[in-house]
């Protein structure tokens, strides 16, 4: 019973924050605004508050983190296996951060460029200065004692050392999707069919996308290829990426998901489009996934795909309107229904 | 109550010398919320930096050194003042000495662990190879095949097996130990780089064959097994060892511990505390009622004098924490509101008006003396037995439950009592009625709790023009009093219609207004028109369906009483008391269950859609505790 009423209780507070996702007329606004200042201005009147920069830069990351935000305080209504879920799935901020940290004290980034990449985020036990700045992939792997991340940057210390920080970003999204897919398929009923069809077709395409990006990178075999990403991946999973190394074009493989791509297209654009197809596809499944029974996770996972896709539509209008893009091509790369409402 | 705790914006200017026993007294104090200063002028000191750094090296340090021998964290702080610039040293060589017994220790088990390790791998090769008559030195030599031995993660022995799809292969596992497998791969001699690349990219660890083990591998066991013997009997010293040397440094790790991690925590505040020439400041947020007494200790603890600057934040600030304290009593009811969100610091704190309309709520819906009871008592027992508040909240449900049975005169279904008030199912059409009425006030508490924010606020145009400002209210009582005396007959339509025309005119026109009063960019006027008339259809739909939405209030107390009824019908016969108790069970469980999302949902959209936002940050204080969590009062 109380389980009931606290899956009752998400879902009244997760259809209560959808009001504040941005309304089509919001986007309107928007859309109409020619500069950052503008944009800015516009958002401070909204849920991301009153304190947003007006440079790009700062302004992208304050809509990360407000994502991170949303995600993490979502995951928490939860419990059960529906919480260990969205704690999972709300991990990709910290792994995001973690490899940010990763690549910074590989390539000794500045201090200015890596906390501006990095996520702010309202909980964690990382300190994310503290790896970037640590004087050896031992002492990071050290600072990592605890969580998630430090058996799969462990293994890969012990076996390749410090060469690059490929071996490790591969270890760390292996796992972290691993996890994400175990959690999954631990869901029975209408919170599983759910969750595989807003994270599944993510997890899918991920998985599609590193393996024609292993495809292509010299040096990599495919049994590399194979051993690099996931068996399990909801329609894209060992015997995918095994036809992908066998030369299967991302035509066929987003067809068998059930996305057209141009087969003529090069295989990056090619990625790309199978990558926009799907998160369009999500967004749709979320809007109408939204509005259903208050007992299962339908209504949690629309609300953080949704949010992510506004998010990504607004860096999307934020990098445009930097880089002068005309409206036409701009609200061509829009991809929620509500952005693309207000065109 | 209503509102979270006055905070005051505090600024000391603490000379140098100070700076480590007055920042001591803030963190002990746990008061002051820390602010980021953001001024070109003043800079964190360098110096601080490394202190920081190296007092949590050394407090890492201490926790592995406890770790290492058992021993857990003193929650308390260290009794003695704390000064990390001038005791670092003489802690570090406290530590070291300790150390010098903790390692001493360590490295031995260590060796010991590793030692048994290796001969554990190294039996388990020779096992592998025992049905064989071959020296353990041939299998080295191998001219056709290649074949490796070593570990790799459990959970990568499927992907190996997986990858190796173009060649033919044979890998056999031998045991899994700590998340690890130990494999035989072997291979063609030509495909011996294929099956070396993907192992090693499903991160394997070679093992090659005992390089001591010679001779037919069941000879070579007998050696082995007698070292795994001597080992084992190593690490049994090596624990007993283990604990007495727990024993004898309790006394001095433990608060050594404490003292490294205080000065961490301290050197790692102070750090972040900008300062120029001699002078630091210390910025953030501190409790009204704290207030006086932080700055009487921190004027203790100072030898110069401190100049202290505190101000109440003005109404524009943005990013001040909030600090809700609520009485022991109402703590329960804070997960109501805090599902939802924390309010900001200038937002009203909507816990004691939620517990109110939820408990009414409630009751008016599962209005039964005997299923309020029961409701009430398993809720106790759920609390006694976890603790959990929701029992609590779900306690307080039943009793008022159990008081409106009381209004409605009906115990476990049946009318044994006199009704104070109504029968719901001799009065239907009257307890819809009142429960619209119910939801009339909770929508125009919902109102006067936006405009005592707004006010509070001095957020004007919000105030006046918000759809649950001044001009919405007029609108929703025009709308809704106008619109029942129309229907009654007893006002003409035309003037409804008429009194309706500003409030409606001024919501249409909102935004236009807005963007001409507060000076803001201007919108198309088109564009703004078309977008103020739905949105003002939309709110004059959405305070008809706000306050329609409460008829459930009374439409659930009618079906529980139904519901009610007809157990108590078929509860008769020989198993009447069966029908009885499972009739009961499930209205208690399932219609409890089912009245409390409704009460939610009326708590959120109805009521805190009014005027919560819930974007508030928690007040989350300095603490001299460092590592170890300081509880948040959220």
């Amino acid at each position: 019973m109380i389980g009931a009423m606290r899956h009752a209780a998400v879902h009244a507070q997760v259809r209560a924050r959808h009001a504040t996702l941005l309304e089509p007329a919001a986007w309107r606004g928007l859309l109409q605004e020619r500069d950052l200042r503008g944009i800015a201005a516009r958002l401070r009147d909204t849920r991301y508050g009153p304190d947003l920069p007006d440079d790009a830069a700062g302004l992208e990351r304050e809509l990360d983190a407000a994502l991170a935000a949303e995600t993490l305080t979502v995951s928490t209504f939860a419990w059960g296996e529906t919480r260990a879920l969205l704690d999972a799935y709300a991990r990709r901020f910290e792994l995001a951060n973690l490899k940010t940290a990763l690549r910074a004290r590989f390539y000794a980034l500045p201090a200015e460029t890596r906390d501006l990449a990095m996520i702010p985020l309202p909980r964690t036990r990382l300190r994310w200065r503290a790896l970037s700045e640590a004087p050896s992939m031992e002492a990071f792997a050290g600072q990592l004692a605890g969580t998630p991340y430090a058996r799969p940057v462990r293994t890969v210390l012990e076996q390749k050392g410090e060469a690059s920080p490929f071996p490790f970003e591969v270890a760390l999204d292996l796992a972290y999707f691993q996890t994400l897919v175990r959690r999954i398929q631990r869901l029975g009923g209408r919170d599983g069919r759910r969750a595989r069809l807003l994270l599944g077709t993510w997890i899918a395409v991920e998985n599609l996308s590193w393996a024609f990006r292993y495809r292509r990178l010299s040096g990599l075999t495919p049994e590399e290829t194979v051993n690099y990403t996931l068996h399990s991946a909801f329609g894209a999973g060992l015997e995918a990426v095994r036809r992908v190394v066998l030369g299967a074009t991302v035509a066929e493989e987003a067809s068998r998901l059930g996305f057209t791509v141009d087969p003529d297209a090069p295989e990056d654009e090619a990625v790309a489009a199978l990558e926009r197809a799907a998160d369009e596809a999500r967004a749709e499944a979320a809007v109408t996934m939204f509005f259903g029974a208050p007992f299962d996770l339908g209504a949690p996972l629309a609300l953080l795909t949704l949010r992510e896709v506004e998010v990504r539509d607004l860096v999307t209008l934020i990098e445009g309107r930097s880089a002068d893009l005309d409206d036409a091509a701009l609200h061509a790369r829009l991809l929620g229904p509500y952005a693309r409402g207000g065109t | 109550m209503l509102l979270p705790e006055r905070l005051r914006e505090v600024s000391l200017f603490v000379l140098e010398r100070d700076i480590e026993s007055v920042s001591e007294v803030i963190l002990r104090a746990e008061a002051l919320h820390p602010e980021d200063v953001e001024s070109d002028a003043l800079t964190p000191k360098r110096g601080w930096g490394e202190v920081a750094q190296r007092a949590e090296r050394l407090a890492r340090r201490a926790r592995a050194a406890l770790d290492a021998i058992g021993l857990t964290p003193q929650a308390a702080p260290p009794p003695q003042p704390v000064r990390p610039t001038s005791e670092l040293d003489a802690l570090e060589a406290q530590l070291t000495l300790t150390e010098a017994r903790t390692g001493e220790w360590q490295a031995r088990a260590e060796r010991n662990r590793r030692e048994l390790e290796s001969l554990a791998l190294t039996r388990s090769q020779l096992e592998l190879l025992e049905p064989l008559d071959v020296p353990v030195e041939a299998l080295a030599s191998l001219r056709h095949h290649h074949l490796v031995l070593g570990t790799l993660p459990s959970e990568n022995l499927p992907r190996v097996a997986a990858s190796l799809f173009m060649i033919a292969f044979v890998l056999v596992p031998v045991r899994s130990r700590s998340g690890r497998t130990l494999v035989v791969a072997a291979s063609a001699r030509d495909d011996a780089a294929i099956l070396d690349r993907a192992l090693r990219s499903a991160f394997f660890e070679p093992a090659p064959l005992p390089p001591d083990a010679r001779g037919e591998p069941r000879q070579a066991l007998v050696t082995v097994d007698r070292g795994i013997s001597e080992a084992r009997a190593r690490a049994d010293a090596l624990a007993t060892e283990r604990a007495e040397l727990a024993a004898a440094l309790r006394e001095s790790l433990v608060p050594l511990e404490a003292r490294l991690r205080a000065a961490a925590a301290l050197a790692d505040a102070i750090r972040r505390f900008p300062s120029r020439g001699e002078v630091y400041l210390v910025a953030g947020w501190v409790p009204q009622r704290s207030f006086e007494r932080l700055a009487g200790e921190v004027r203790a603890a100072a030898s110069a004098p401190v100049v202290l600057q505190s101000e109440p934040p003005a109404r524009e600030r943005h990013g001040v924490p909030t600090l809700l304290r609520a009485p022991a009593w109402l703590r329960p009811f804070q997960m109501l509101v805090t599902t939802y969100g924390l309010s900001g610091y200038g937002e009203v704190d909507p816990t004691l008006p939620a517990a109110i309309t939820f408990l009414l709520m409630y009751g008016m819906m599962f209005g039964d003396v005997g299923h309020g009871l029961l409701l009430a008592g398993a809720a106790l027992l759920l609390t006694w037995r976890s603790g959990a508040p929701l029992g609590k909240v779900m306690a307080a449900a039943g009793v008022s439950g159990a008081l409106f049975g009381l209004l409605y005169g009906t115990v476990l279904g049946a009318p044994l009592l006199p009704a104070l008030w109504l029968r719901p199912l001799d009065r239907v059409q009257d307890l819809l009625l009142a429960a619209i009425a119910a939801g009339v006030v909770v929508l125009n508490l919902g109102f006067a709790l936006n405009l005592a924010t707004r006010l509070r606020a001095r957020d004007w145009s919000g105030l006046l023009l918000d759809k649950s400002g001044v001009v919405g209210l007029l609108f929703y009582w025009v709308l809704l009093g106008g619109g029942a005396l129309a229907v009654l007959g007893r006002l003409p339509v035309w003037v409804v219609l008429a009194a309706l025309a500003l409030p409606a005119a001024l919501l249409w026109l909102r935004e236009p207004l807005l963007d001409r009063l507060l000076d803001r960019e201007r919108a198309p006027l088109g564009d703004a028109l078309v977008t103020g008339f739905f949105e003002l259809f939309e709110t004059a739909l959405g305070y008809a369906s706000n306050s329609l939405s409460f008829v459930r209030l009374g439409a659930f107390a009618v079906a529980h009483e139904g519901l009610s009824g007809m157990v108590m019908r078929y509860a008769e016969g020989p198993v009447g008391w069966l029908v009885l108790l499972v009739g009961t069970v499930v209205i208690v469980g399932f219609e409890g269950l089912v009245v409390g999302i409704q009460a939610l949902r009326l708590e959120y959209f109805e009521f805190f859609g009014r005027f919560f936002r819930g974007d508030g940050v928690p007040f989350v204080p300095l603490s001299i505790q460092g590592g170890l969590d300081v509880r948040s009062q959220i």
